[in-house]
C-alpha cells in the first residue's frame, strides 16, 4: 500500500490581538506528521482544542499552514492555489461536523448533489448520477429526497446528503470531521457503517476525526492521538486502544464511558 | 421514479401567479405588514391616479391667496393662490417615485459595496471599509449643500435626477457597511466553506447563496432608504438646493414654510403633505417591522406563546 496523503512537520499559529499593536500567537498545531495510506481508515483522536479540526482545515486549505509542507501523491501541494488548488479539493473532500449549517437551507437536496456534478463537467446522465449518489448514502427512494430542503430531513439524513454532494466529485480523500458527534446515538453507527462501506465500495482513504474513541475502534484501521497540537501517540488502533504508552491516551481511554460501568 | 416533468409554457406563468400569490400571502401573515402594505398601495393609487386626475393645474395662480378650505379647492388655496388639492395630488407621484429610485439605487450600490467587501480579501476590505467610513463620518446635509449647488450650477433641465443623485451619494453607506458585516457573517459559515470545497467560484456562491441568506436584510435596507429618500428630499427642497419649480410634497412643505404658513395659521397647506409624507414612513417601518418578524421567526415565537400561555390562564380562571 502506498501513502496517498502525507504531511511534513505542520505547524500552525494563530494571531490573537490584545491591543491595537500587541498580539499574542497561539500554536494549535506544532510539528505535525502523518500519512495517510491508501483505502485506510485513519482515525485522529484528541480532547477539544488538541488542534485535530485545525489539521482536517489545513489538509483541504481552509486554512494555509504557517510552515511544513502537504504531499498528495507524492506531490508538494503546499504552494497550490487557482486551478491546481481546485483540482486538489475534487480529491480531497472534507465533511463538517454539524449537518444542521453545512447545507444550504435555501437550496433542496437536489441541487446540493446536482452542483459539484455540473462543477466537475460529468460526462453521463446527471439526474441518473444524483439518483445513484443518493442511493449509494442509502436515501431511498431518491426521488423522495431531491425536493426537500434541508430543514424538512432529519439530521442523520443531512449528513448522507451532505456524504452524497462530496462523493459526487469522486474524491479519493474524505476528510470527515466528527461526523457523528452531532448525531442522535441510534444513527452514529449507521453513518459509520456507510462511511466503511464507501470505503469498501469505492476505495476512498477516510481520515477520522473525533474525540469519542468508543466510534474510533469500531472503523478504523489505524489511530493518531492529538494533545496540545502534538502528536503523542500513533498505531494500529487495537495496540493503541489495548496498550497505551502515553499517559494522555491513557485518561483519554480512561474518560470513555463503559454501559457496564456505574461511576 | 425516475419519470421527468415537462413543464409547458402555461404551467411555468401558472407557477409565477402561485409565487407572487404565496409572497403576498406571506405579508399578510402578520398584521404590522398587512396594514402597512394597504397604506402604501392606496398612496400608490393615489399617486397613479394625481398623475391624469388632478382637478386644477397644480402650478397655476388661479385662485385667491390663503383660502381655508371651501367647496371649491377642497383643501383650500395656498398663499401664492394655487390649489393644495391639485399639489397634493400631483405631487404624489414625483414623491414616491423618488422614494422608490433612491431605494433601489441606494441598496443596488450598497449590496455591491458591502457583498464585494465582506467576501473581497483584507486589503480590498481595508480600503473599501475606509471609504464607507468616510461617507459615514461627513455629515449628510454637508455632502447634499456641496452636490446640490453642484448640481444647481450646472443649470440644466435634469428634472428629478440632481436630487436623486444626492441622496443616493448621501444615502448608501449604512447599508454597505451593513451589508458587509452580514456578508462576512454568513461567507465563515459551513455551507460556503463547503461551496468554497466542492469548487464553486466567488461569483457564483454571491449570486447562489449569500444573495439569497441576505434577503431579509436587503428588504429591510430598501425600505429604510426609501425612507430617507422620501425625507430627505424635504429637506434638500428645504435646503433650496432642489429645483423648486417642481411639484412635490417635499416643495409644498418648502414654500408653505417659506411662507410662514404655521404663523398665520393656514394649516391646510401645511398639514396635507406633512400627512402624507407621514403616513408614506408610517407604511413603510409597518413593512420593515413586519417583515422581519416573518424572517425572524424568534420574534414571532415568543408571540405566539405568550398567547397560549394567556389562554391556559383564562381556561384556568
Amino acid at each position: 500500500m502506498s501513502q496517498i496523503l502525507r504531511t511534513e512537520s505542520i505547524s500552525k499559529e494563530f494571531m490573537v490581538r490584545k491591543g491595537l499593536v500587541t498580539g499574542n500567537t497561539i500554536k494549535a498545531l506544532n510539528d505535525v506528521n502523518i500519512y495517510l495510506e491508501e483505502r485506510e481508515i485513519l482515525a485522529l483522536v484528541g480532547a477539544s482544542g488538541s488542534g485535530k479540526s485545525t489539521l482536517a482545515r489545513i489538509l483541504v486549505f481552509l486554512y494555509r499552514p504557517t510552515s511544513g509542507k502537504i504531499f498528495f501523491q507524492d506531490q508538494d501541494v503546499t504552494k497550490y492555489k487557482g486551478r491546481k488548488l481546485k483540482k486538489y479539493r475534487s480529491d480531497v473532500q472534507m465533511v463538517f461536523q454539524d449537518p444542521y449549517a453545512s447545507l444550504d437551507p435555501y437550496h433542496t437536496v437536489d441541487w446540493h448533489i446536482r452542483r459539484p456534478l455540473i462543477l466537475s463537467h460529468y460526462k453521463g446522465n446527471v439526474e441518473e448520477r444524483i439518483d445513484e449518489l443518493l442511493e449509494m448514502v442509502r436515501l431511498n427512494p431518491p426521488s423522495y429526497y431531491r425536493e426537500k430542503f434541508p430543514h424538512q430531513i432529519s439530521g442523520g439524513q443531512r449528513q448522507r446528503v451532505y456524504l452524497a454532494r462530496a462523493l459526487a466529485l469522486e474524491p479519493k480523500v474524505l476528510i470527515a470531521d466528527e461526523p457523528v458527534s452531532m448525531l442522535d446515538v441510534s444513527l452514529r453507527i449507521e453513518v459509520l457503517d456507510l462511511l466503511s462501506s464507501i470505503r469498501e465500495k469505492l476505495g476512498v482513504s477516510i481520515i477520522y476525526i473525533t474525540h469519542d474513541l468508543n466510534t474510533v475502534s469500531v472503523i478504523s484501521d489505524r489511530i493518531y492521538v492529538l494533545h496540545d497540537g502534538k502528536v503523542v501517540e500513533s498505531g494500529r488502533t487495537q495496540d493503541v486502544i489495548a496498550n497505551p504508552s502515553d499517559s494522555y491516551t491513557r485518561a483519554l481511554i480512561e474518560a470513555a464511558p463503559d454501559p457496564y460501568k456505574r461511576l | 421514479m425516475g419519470s421527468i416533468n415537462h413543464v409547458s409554457g402555461l404551467e411555468k406563468i401558472v407557477g409565477i401567479i402561485r409565487k407572487t400569490k404565496s409572497t403576498l400571502g406571506i405579508l399578510f401573515q402578520n398584521g404590522k405588514s398587512a396594514t402597512g402594505f394597504i397604506i402604501l398601495v392606496s398612496i400608490s393609487i393615489f399617486a397613479i391616479a394625481g398623475l391624469f386626475f388632478a382637478p386644477y393645474n397644480p402650478d397655476a395662480y388661479m385662485f385667491r391667496r390663503s383660502l381655508p378650505p371651501n367647496s371649491v379647492n377642497i383643501l383650500g388655496t395656498t398663499g401664492y393662490g394655487q390649489d393644495v388639492f391639485s399639489q397634493l395630488f400631483a405631487g404624489a407621484a414625483p414623491t414616491l417615485f423618488i422614494g422608490f429610485s433612491v431605494g433601489i439605487l441606494g441598496t443596488l450600490i450598497s449590496v455591491f459595496v458591502g457583498v464585494l467587501s465582506g467576501f473581497a480579501s483584507k486589503r480590498v476590505n481595508d480600503l473599501i471599509n475606509s471609504i464607507v467610513n468616510i461617507f459615514l463620518v461627513v455629515p449628510g446635509v454637508l455632502l447634499i449643500m456641496l452636490f446640490g449647488t453642484y448640481f444647481l450650477g450646472l443649470k440644466e433641465n435634469l428634472g428629478y435626477v440632481p436630487t436623486i443623485l444626492i441622496l443616493i451619494i448621501t444615502g448608501w453607506a449604512f447599508g454597505a457597511r451593513t451589508f458587509r458585516s452580514v456578508t462576512l457573517s454568513v461567507s465563515k459559515r459551513d455551507y460556503i466553506l463547503s461551496s468554497v470545497l466542492i469548487g464553486e467560484s466567488k461569483v457564483s456562491i454571491i449570486f447562489r447563496q449569500i444573495i439569497k441568506a441576505i434577503m431579509p436584510v436587503i428588504v429591510s435596507n430598501f425600505f429604510f432608504t426609501a425612507m430617507y429618500g422620501v425625507m430627505g428630499l424635504t429637506f434638500v427642497e428645504y435646503l433650496g438646493v432642489g429645483n423648486l419649480s417642481q411639484v412635490n410634497w417635499g416643495t409644498m412643505l418648502y414654500w408653505a414654510i417659506n411662507d410662514e404658513a404655521y404663523l398665520t395659521g393656514q394649516w391646510w397647506w401645511i398639514l396635507p403633505p406633512s400627512l402624507m409624507i407621514s403616513a408614506l414612513m408610517f407604511s413603510f417601518i409597518l413593512l420593515n417591522f413586519g417583515l422581519d418578524e416573518i424572517a425572524n421567526p424568534s420574534l414571532r415565537i415568543y408571540n405566539k406563546k405568550n398567547r397560549k400561555a394567556k389562554n391556559v390562564t383564562d381556561t384556568q380562571n
